[in-house]
């Protein structure tokens, strides 16, 4: 019986939306237009139609570089006259953002900063746009930090290969005294031979020929011994030249083995010793992919709020209220039947949503096809209730659309699409967590892009699954309260 | 023995501040036609929309068949048809969507509701209308595919708010005839109306509605007979003046007992006479000398 009434009443709340035939299209056409447009808008990851405004009372050569840098990322720059020229076009939109360079900049750097002047009303664009301009001024301030290290290098290397060739050639100097030590001490003291000759010479019996000789002798023995002595003292000098000699080749290792262990041959591992890279956690880099959970999330959000609430509205005011009124249908069935019709609306939408971003961008988004209907659903109900019970609590016309658009506002606000949740305060942050939008988008994501299944979801689906319960229960309450009051 | 279908008993009825209906006590009998007649804004229809319970009394209670409609609803809202002033279908369904529409609502089987449709373009005339919109039928249209929407379940009692308001006086006499035939099958049927020739061709019964109350109730020819009247617009006029002339003078005696009431406690003085006097001082003082 109930299920009967709820199908009749189903069958004429579609019966007279599609009536009405250009309206009709145009609710289940538009939100696939939304989503092509989207789909092409979001298919690069690179900004586009960055205007740049630059400011500089003197050029350098380097800050012309960072200007002409800046159209590699189709940035287009434009210099302005005066700083306040500059800051006026970032506020009158003709400029993102005003960059002020120091006066005549160079690579020894600057007493002043380079200023970036901002509109921070664009939230959401800002800190892109800060993060892309800073990386162009950021890497050429690195090339020329670079340049200056590599030459700094360059010099210590060739410092290091001369102290090697001295080095070799203290070693061989070393060697020589070495050689010259062994050789003297290979020489025997000859004075003592010839004393033994003398006194030999001296027992020989004739005497004057052996005195003229021995005379003769021992001023030989006199001469060599006073060479000797020199020699031994030469020995001498030269350990203590060999001995400072070892301590220098030593301090020449030590600077060797320093300069070794540097172990830089390259100026940017010096400039930048810290490479960072951006890799995504699901190897896309097309921002289209991060965009349709977001889109079907708000197409949902919007779609069964507005649809559910001037559903109702149109129960409300129609001639024939009062004639379903006094039929034996129960509020239950008024209710389940408004909420049926919506998710038969929604259902055509996004089955025209799922079939145009399947044929047009080749991207199938039922990955996990359970899950994702399970989202879709639950997401789909809670906003329909949201509707269903802002219906049936407002009389107007004016208070049921303001006011549904304004739940749909606030509930799109307090997401990460205006501003990350995580810029709010904690207490907040912790309730908009469990807003409906953030749970069917963050569930989404999920699915979508990480292809987690249930065990990474299921918080979500109690959170929503309660959010039906809630509204549901409301609508039902406040439609009883209200049936009569018109 | 209690011959009502539908009972009234000191049934009130308020509107946030605005008295409606005051301690009505009313019977309806069954397989009759009766009428509740009176002036517009008098309450009429709010009688009728407090049987189906659209409105809830304020004070008092309302019985069909001796049990109160408030605890047997679901019986009610199956045995009772009800045609508005105004009309109560989906302008955007035809004229058989409509039937089909509320016959499965009233949970009509389908095989007899596909039947009762077609017999219902005919019994109120609509046979070449049955695929037509209903916002493009005529006004006459309407208000048969009303009373047609009012019927498809077979009703046992059927409610017609002002139904011959706005037709035109051949199209008044033929929806009189379709009343006529419809009780003639044994359904009772509770009117309201301003013109009191319906009220005389067609009801069996009538009730007076006057200032928050029923101030009289029976059968047309009896009360015509009370009121030494030849026609219904006669005894109106009699029960309006009188009850006019008696409100007159009800209003009268509270006015003299309040300026009397005024006049223990303090002198009232004429106004007229409170300008003579500042004249006059006026006077006195040299103003306005030239004025008077």
């Amino acid at each position: 019986m109930i299920f009967s009434s709820i199908l009749t009443l189903v069958e004429k709340d579609l019966k007279l939306f599609f009536r009405s035939r250009i309206s009709a299209v145009f609710i289940l056409i538009l939100p696939l237009l939304i989503v092509i447009l989207a789909g092409y808008g979001f298919s690069s990851d690179k900004l586009s139609g960055v205007n740049v405004a630059v400011y500089s009372d003197s050029y350098s050569e380097i800050s012309e570089n960072i200007i002409s840098s800046f159209e590699e990322n189709n940035f287009s720059s434009r210099k302005y006259s005066s700083l306040d020229e500059c800051i006026e076009a970032v506020k009158i939109s003709n400029a993102q953002i005003c960059v002020l360079f120091p006066k005549d900049l160079t690579s020894e750097g600057s007493a002043e900063n380079v200023i970036f002047y901002v509109d921070y009303s664009r939230t959401n664009f800002v800190d892109t746009l800060i993060n892309l301009v800073d990386n162009k001024v950021s890497s050429e301030s690195s090339n020329l930090g670079t340049a200056l290290v590599q030459t700094l290098i360059d010099n210590l290397n060739s410092v290091k290969t001369s102290l090697e060739i001295e080095r070799e050639k203290l070693n061989l100097a070393s060697g020589q005294i070495n050689d010259l030590k062994n050789s003297f001490s290979l020489i025997e003291n000859p004075v003592e031979d010839l004393d033994n000759l003398i006194s030999d010479l001296k027992n020989y019996e004739d005497s004057s020929l052996i005195d003229s000789e021995i005379s003769h002798l021992e001023d030989l023995s006199s001469e060599i011994s006073t060479s000797f002595d020199s020699l031994v003292n030469v020995n001498s000098q030269s350990n203590s030249i060999k001995a400072e000699l070892d301590s220098v080749i030593s301090n020449l290792n030590s600077l060797i083995i320093s300069l070794n262990s540097l172990n830089v041959g390259n100026a940017e591992d010096i400039v930048s010793p810290i490479e960072i890279s951006l890799e995504s956690v699901d190897g896309s880099n097309s921002k289209r992919e991060y965009i349709f959970p977001i889109v079907f999330s708000l197409i949902s959000l919007f779609g069964a709020i507005l649809i559910s609430s001037t559903l109702v509205l149109k129960n409300k005011k129609t001639l024939a209220y009062f004639r379903n009124f006094v039929t034996p249908t129960r509020d239950f069935t008024f209710i389940f039947s408004i909420y049926l019709t919506c998710l038969v609306i929604l259902l055509i939408q996004f089955i025209l949503v799922f079939m145009g971003v399947y044929f047009i961008f080749d991207m199938n988004f039922f990955v996990l096809p359970f899950e994702t209907s399970i989202i879709f659903i639950l997401g789909w109900s809670v906003f329909i209730f949201v509707g269903t019970f802002l219906g049936y609590m407002l009389r107007s016309e004016e208070s049921i659309i303001f006011s549904s658009v304004l739940v749909a506002s606030f509930l799109m606000f307090f997401s990460d699409l205006i501003l990350p949740l995580e810029n709010i305060s904690e207490e907040l942050f912790k309730i908009a967590s469990y807003n409906p939008l953030v749970v069917m988008q963050s569930a989404l994501k999920r699915i979508y892009l990480f292809e987690l299944g249930f065990e990474e979801i299921w918080v979500g689906l109690v959170v929503l699954g309660c959010f039906v319960f809630i509204f549901g229960t409301l609508s039902y309450f406040v439609r009883k309260a209200t049936k009569r009051n018109l | 023995m209690n011959d009502a279908l539908i009972e009234f008993k000191g049934v009130t009825k308020i509107f946030g501040k605005n008295k409606v209906l005051d301690s009505i006590d009313l019977k309806i009998p069954e397989n009759k036609i009766t009428g509740i007649i009176g002036a517009s804004g008098e309450g009429k229809s709010t009688i009728l929309k407090m049987i189906v319970s659209f409105y809830k009394v304020t004070k008092g209670d309302i019985f069909y068949l001796g049990r109160n409609v408030l605890d047997d609803l679901k019986n009610i809202k199956k045995n009772f048809g009800i045609a508005i002033e105004d009309g109560s279908f989906y302008e955007d369904l035809t004229v058989k969507e409509n039937f089909l529409h509320f016959g499965k609502l009233y949970h009509v089987p389908r095989k007899i509701l596909k039947k009762r449709v077609e017999g219902m373009v005919h019994f109120v005339g609509l046979e070449n209308a049955g695929n037509v919109l209903a916002k493009n039928l005529s006004m006459g249209m309407k208000k048969r595919l009303d009373l047609a929407c009012s019927l498809i379940h077979k009703p046992k009692v059927l409610i017609l708010d002002e139904p011959t308001a706005d037709l035109d006086p051949l199209l008044r006499r033929q929806f009189l005839h379709l009343i006529k035939k419809i009780n003639a099958h044994g359904t009772t049927i509770v009117l309201t109306t301003q013109l009191m020739s319906e009220v005389e061709e067609v009801c069996d019964k009538i009730a007076i509605l006057y200032n928050e109350k029923i101030v009289e109730q029976g059968e047309p020819v009896k009360i015509k007979k009370k009121y030494n009247a030849k026609t219904m617009d006669k005894v109106f006029e009699k029960i309006f003046s009188n009850k006019r002339r008696k409100t007159y003078q009800e209003s009268k005696e509270k006015k003299t007992k309040f300026i009397l009431k005024n006049s223990f406690n303090k002198k009232v003085k004429d106004p007229w006479e409170i300008l003579d006097e500042k004249i006059e001082l006026n006077k006195k003082d040299g103003k306005y000398a030239n004025d008077f």
